[in-house]
């Protein structure tokens, strides 16, 4: 990928935040064998392909609460990214309690949605293929539960399980134009 | 798990089929969530038109 003009066009929408809900995937239930393309503009422009009878699980986000960060880790001449999805959950719900245990120690792939429409990837990342010419895609570097912070708060707090998930990577988080499965029962 | 047996409408199947082993049920995009199963033609369409790829046209047969 070579450099060029980092131009925005006047008058852009540029809303913050994320939209929707996340979508959360352990990464022992992602087919390995096939491995998403890195188009030119450096986007994960095939699907995530799942094992048979396995899909993304749906997490509620409270609006105004989820966001992507990224932040540059290690020295000069062994730069990287450290990139992190932040959302918060409501409730006590037995699902979020559930998932709150089952996620601590398994990696995973999260996918979330931008106000501009853009699909973000936490735990997918790019790395060079074996001669160094070209960009291919990696399940490598998977994303982890990073903090769990909940609290029932007091009368008239917030209340609620704010998560964050963290990821090593090359790059922001990955721009993904695929879909995401949802589906345990696929075409026989 | 769910035990529901996926079929695209009959609109849509006479046109269209998903490739073996893909998800009826997805979300993409803009779109939000997908369910094959209760879609019309045009929306089919518009899936394809904005870049989902497992939706592909029936071969003709011969």
């Amino acid at each position: 990928m070579a450099f060029q003009d980092v131009l925005w066009p006047e008058g852009a929408d540029n809303m913050g935040g994320l939209i929707g809900d996340i979508y959360f995937v352990p990464m022992g239930d992602v087919d390995k064998a096939v491995i998403p393309t890195i188009d030119a503009e450096g986007r994960i422009s095939t699907d995530i392909m799942l094992l048979d009878a396995k899909k993304f699980f749906a997490i509620y986000e409270t609006r105004g609460t989820g966001k992507i960060d990224d932040t540059t880790a290690g020295e000069r001449d062994g730069r990287s990214k450290e990139v992190m999805f932040e959302f918060k959950f409501p409730g006590d719900t037995p699902e979020i309690i559930s998932f709150a245990r089952q996620v601590q120690n398994q990696p995973g792939i999260l996918i979330v949605l931008d106000p501009q429409g853009q699909q973000r990837v936490l735990g997918v990342t790019v790395i060079k293929n074996a001669l160094g010419t070209a960009d291919i895609a990696s399940y490598d570097m998977p994303a982890y539960l990073e903090s769990d912070t909940g609290t029932t708060g007091l009368g008239g707090d917030a209340k609620g399980h704010t998560m964050i998930f963290k990821a090593e990577a090359l790059t922001k988080a990955l721009i993904y134009l695929g879909i995401i499965d949802l589906d345990p029962t696929p075409t026989p | 798990m769910e035990k529901t047996v996926n079929k695209l409408p009959d609109e849509v199947a006479k046109k269209y089929e998903v490739l073996k082993g893909r998800p009826f049920k997805f979300s993409y995009r803009n779109f939000g969530r997908i369910d094959l199963n209760n879609t019309t033609l045009k929306q089919v369409e518009a899936l394809i038109k904005h870049g989902v790829q497992h939706i592909v046209r029936k071969q003709a047969k011969g």
